[in-house]
């Protein structure tokens, strides 16, 4: 059980420290919280009249856009914190916000299509800013996770950085896109601003299940970065 | 006699997918990282 030894290394005061008890406590947390949300939205939340209950996707494709949020945000603490101190302990933050920002992007892209296939009868559109300037965001995420896979590694922490930065300046562009960018002819709903969510249910589960999907993703790159730094010390 | 019938559309194998692509993001996710978890013990 080497990596029980190495995750329950901690020494107390230094930034790469990790115990076991506090990690399963939090893990189990989240796991609950995630329960709670997804039963909300299953039996708690009524059915949408007019798109049905394919509209039950808004709560995990939102949440997982705040995720992603969240997950750029420590990309951009990464990547400045790399650039200012050529610190491992950043380096390996970046590369695990990447990889977390990744798979919630994703998610959000897919979920998305699967929704606008039922709601628009489209799946994707270019001519949406918000569509498009996440699947920029997206183009982003990946081009961060193969650099890490095929750039010699000292060159890759500092590309990747940079990129991180140009991730982070991407996401406003993503936030406010439906709203700088003239509505006609965009169908991207803009729910929460335009009081969307009127049923008291809708707006537990809805803030519910984003507390849950942003908690999830921290958890991801709080276990990534720690199985990166043990990475870098075994080589 | 006059009740409303609202009809909502049955868009169930949209909400089905969505939720089953959510879960398997996730869980193959999770599984990567034990993985290397796993790898880093040998």
């Amino acid at each position: 059980m080497m990596e029980n030894e190495n995750l329950a290394d901690s020494k107390s005061g230094s930034p790469d420290s990790f115990s076991l008890p506090v990690f399963t406590c939090v893990t189990l947390f989240i796991a609950v919280w995630v329960t709670y949300s997804q039963y909300l939205i299953f039996t708690v939340v009524p059915n949408e009249v007019t798109m049905g209950a394919v509209q039950r996707i808004f709560y995990f494709h939102v949440g997982s856009a705040f995720a992603t949020y969240a997950a750029t945000a420590c990309l951009l603490v990464g990547s400045l914190g790399f650039l200012t101190l050529k610190s491992k302990n950043f380096d390996a933050l970046q590369l695990a916000a990447a990889e977390v920002g990744l798979l919630f992007c994703s998610i959000v892209l897919l979920t998305g299509m699967i929704w606008a296939q039922s709601a628009w009868n489209i799946a994707f559109s270019f001519k949406e800013p918000r569509l498009v300037s996440t699947l920029v965001l997206w183009l982003l995420f990946v081009a961060l996770v193969v650099l890490r896979k095929f750039a010699a590694r000292s060159d890759a922490a500092s590309f990747c950085a940079v990129f991180g930065v140009l991730g982070a300046i991407l996401v406003p562009v993503v936030v406010y896109s439906v709203k700088f960018l003239s509505p006609v002819g965009q169908l991207h709903p803009v729910v929460v601003e335009h009081d969307g969510l009127r049923e008291a249910s809708f707006r537990v589960a809805f803030w519910v299940t984003n507390g849950a999907l942003v908690a999830m993703a921290l958890l991801f790159i709080w276990l990534r970065k720690k199985i990166a730094s043990l990475e870098e010390k075994n080589l | 006699m006059n009740e409303i019938i609202t009809q909502v559309p049955d868009t169930f194998n949209g909400m089905f997918l969505g939720y089953a692509v959510f879960w398997c993001a996730i869980a193959g996710y999770i599984l990567r990282l034990g993985v290397k978890l796993k790898r880093l013990e040998k």
